[in-house]
């Protein structure tokens, strides 16, 4: 139990620190500018968010076994916010030109209806 | 138009031969200093004799593979023999001075 | 090979390294990720009940201590492993039992039954089982000792090397941490190559360098030597304090042994809070007899505490810890840390993950150095080192699961009174493979990719049906039964099947876009 509480606060936390780096910020909120004060906001919570994660681990065994379990933790939660990113930047974009060869149809429907 | 002359590079400048002769500096020399070199640390560094080889033994590998790091690295053959020549003949006489000088 | 930059002389070593040594590799990754579940595949190929829960340490010793006593009560030395939960069953093991009429010494090894009151053995069919698996992952196989220890050493300094280089040759460690451009052709790989590397380099720093200290004495004995002077006295006296313990001799004067109640008691009260690992009896029913208790730490099974007892008045003789240095409990915490004896079911899942991971990031960084190749180099331009390369990367990243797979089939399938049925399993294995690796060099490259990744999601498949129709302990049984340990086996062939077919699907996708 204590391992999956863990897991979602470290994947939560790796999610939030991958949020600092002004490369992955842009992919999720492309609109909004990252400023200083974010960065370093988001940082703190999510290195403060492993600690938690680490802390939850060694409530109900020693240190040393929480610090390996959290290796293998997160492994998997680095992997699974770097797939999510990606993933999510190729969804808008996709999204993005669909709506954009929507409208250049419309257009092009509008100009070809306005000429006959 | 004449043909283009090749004149064969000299066997020891050839490519496969400067890696082979890297590999087999790190296999010989490479390989007996850091066992001289293992020696002449559990000599030189203080405290329990028997600690200190375990962690030199433990740690052996980590000198081994920054050793071979440093062999393909290093552009000259003559640097690279070289220095593990000089290397194996400190390590080796400086140890067996200091047995010399436990035993006496 | 360099043109003097650090970074550039690492990727040149990096590559090649990986590129000559990548199979065997990845061989060895393979094997020992599946070997964190060696007892579960134990039991899966013995085939016969369902995990059982472990009995007492109590009752464990009383059936070890009885079989023993019958078995080979002169013997130099008994060894009893109590039940556990991976594997129930204690184990009693003794060394040289002198044999009436004959000078020779009878040695072996036992696991007893539970559920009877008399002690017998368990006896299963002849199976390597997942100790043979998990052993390939340093020994190989057809190989003679020098041989795979020699190798298995070399490959590992390798792997370490690369795993450093790999570090050194990262441009954008911090700044490309999350990054993974998905359908990008050469690039993609490189990330997907990065991006595992960088999430398990722990778990890759751990395992290749403990793996290195495992073989160590058999690399590196002449620091010892040296240190000591090339004096076999001092060594044998020194080195000594690396071994188990000092072996006790028989005086050859019958003496009554402490009996199983007292035994358990001295064991619950000297261990205390620790988890008993073992009991090691030397010079058993003798005036010498000596009984050690070894423990192990929550890290480690090397590392904990060593209690002599002895044999025949139970007096303590000494309590001390296993490592008596501290360069010996960094060693042992990180033999201990490599073997992850101690884990539970999360963290051994998690052991598991990491090792795919691992296995994963040998295999993209073989298929990366084909792919930004292939971009480059026109067909005709494409020698017969580079489609080596490419039927060797099919070959061995596809072959050799569809060859384990086949390796679990046999256990079901080849006849259980078949003579050296536990080799033959072996030979499935490595034949599998064979016919695997060839196949991509008589095959157009294309077609070999997800022919062979459809087989042997096919070969995967076929576990859990095979075993339906095989053996009793089959998925629904086993489910039903909330017998996960064994499950768990069945339902891993399954998802592992799910991903070739989606990544055959893919591959296929993209080939033809």
């Amino acid at each position: 139990m204590m391992l999956l509480i863990s897991f979602a606060i470290s994947q939560l936390a790796t999610f939030i620190i991958a949020m600092s780096m002004p490369k992955h910020y842009r992919q999720i909120l492309t609109t909004h500018q990252q400023t200083g004060l974010v960065k370093i906001t988001l940082m703190l919570v999510g290195w403060s968010m492993i600690i938690l994660a680490i802390f939850v681990l060694a409530l109900q065994q020693s240190i040393s076994l929480a610090l390996t379990e959290y290796f293998g933790v997160v492994t998997l939660n680095i992997i699974l916010t770097a797939l999510f990113f990606d993933s999510y930047a190729r969804k808008r974009a996709t999204s993005k030109n669909n709506a954009y060869s929507r409208n250049r149809n419309t257009v092009q429907n509008q100009s070809i209806s306005a000429k006959y | 138009m004449p043909l283009e002359r090749h004149t064969p590079q000299p066997f020891f400048k050839r490519p496969s031969m400067y890696i082979t002769s890297k590999i087999f500096a790190i296999c010989t020399l490479g390989f007996i200093l850091i066992n001289s070199l293992g020696v002449f640390l559990s000599f030189v560094i203080p405290g329990d004799q028997f600690d200190v080889l375990v962690w030199i033994t433990v740690l052996a590998f980590l000198f081994y593979s920054g050793l071979i790091m440093w062999v393909f690295h290093e552009k000259s053959l003559k640097v690279i023999w070289l220095s593990l020549t000089i290397g194996v003949i400190f390590t080796v006489g400086a140890s067996l001075l200091m047995w010399w000088g436990k035993n006496q | 090979m360099n043109n003097g930059s650090f970074r550039k002389s690492m990727t040149w070593l990096h590559t090649w390294v990986g590129l000559v040594f990548c199979w065997i590799m990845y061989f060895m990754f393979v094997t020992g990720t599946v070997g964190y579940f060696d007892e579960e595949i134990d039991h899966w190929m013995e085939a016969d009940t369902l995990m059982q829960s472990p009995i007492s340490v109590e009752k464990s010793l009383a059936l070890s201590y009885e079989f023993l006593a019958k078995k080979a009560p002169e013997a130099k030395q008994w060894f009893l492993v109590p039940s556990q939960s991976r594997n129930p069953f204690p184990t009693a093991s003794w060394r040289d039992q002198p044999i009436e009429g004959s000078e020779e010494l009878d040695s072996g090894s036992k696991r007893l039954n539970l559920d009877s009151a008399e002690p017998t053995e368990h006896i299963v069919r002849d199976t390597g089982g997942g100790q043979r698996l998990y052993r390939m992952h340093y020994r190989f196989h057809y190989m003679d000792r020098t041989l795979y220890t020699y190798l298995s050493i070399f490959v590992t300094l390798l792997m370490f090397i690369g795993v450093v280089s790999g570090v050194v040759i990262h441009r954008k460690i911090f700044i490309d941490f999350f990054t993974f451009r998905q359908f990008k052709g050469a690039k993609s790989w490189l990330d997907f190559h990065n991006i595992l590397s960088v999430s398990s380099l722990p778990f890759q720093l751990m395992i290749t360098y403990s793996g290195l200290i495992f073989m160590v004495t058999s690399f590196f004995p002449l620091i010892a030597a040296g240190s000591y002077g090339f004096d076999k006295d001092t060594m044998k006296k020194e080195l000594s304090k690396l071994a188990t313990g000092e072996v006790v001799e028989r005086a050859n004067v019958s003496a009554k042994m402490i009996d199983v109640e007292t035994l358990t008691k001295k064991v619950s009260e000297h261990t205390k809070n620790q988890q008993l690992q073992n009991i090691r009896i030397q010079a058993p029913n003798d005036q010498n007899a000596t009984i050690t208790i070894n423990t192990m730490s929550d890290i480690s099974n090397y590392s904990g505490q060593k209690i002599v007892l002895n044999g025949v008045t139970g007096e303590l003789i000494s309590s001390e810890q296993k490592s008596s240095s501290s360069g010996l409990s960094f060693a042992y915490v990180m033999l201990g840390l490599h073997e992850g004896l101690f884990a539970e079911i999360g963290l051994r899942w998690l052991y598991f993950i990491a090792g795919v991971v691992g296995s994963a990031m040998i295999a993209t960084g073989a298929i990366y150095y084909v792919e930004k190749r292939k971009v480059k180099l026109q067909e005709n331009e494409k020698g017969k080192g580079f489609k080596f390369v490419e039927s060797m990367n099919i070959g061995t990243i596809v072959g050799l699961i569809a060859a384990i797979s086949a390796y679990f089939i046999a256990n079901r399938l080849l006849p259980l009174d078949m003579e050296n049925r536990a080799n033959w399993e072996v030979h499935c294995l490595f034949l599998t493979w064979a016919v695997f690796i060839i196949h991509p060099f008589i095959r157009p490259i294309k077609k070999a990719w997800s022919e062979q990744l459809i087989a042997t999601a096919v070969l995967l498949f076929c576990i859990p049906i095979v075993n339906f129709f095989t053996s009793q302990i089959h998925l629904i049984y086993t489910a039903t039964n909330g017998n996960w340990a064994l499950a768990a086996i069945d339902l891993s062939a399954i998802v592992f099947g799910v991903i070739l077919i989606l990544t055959a699907r893919l591959y296929t996708k993209r080939e033809t876009v």
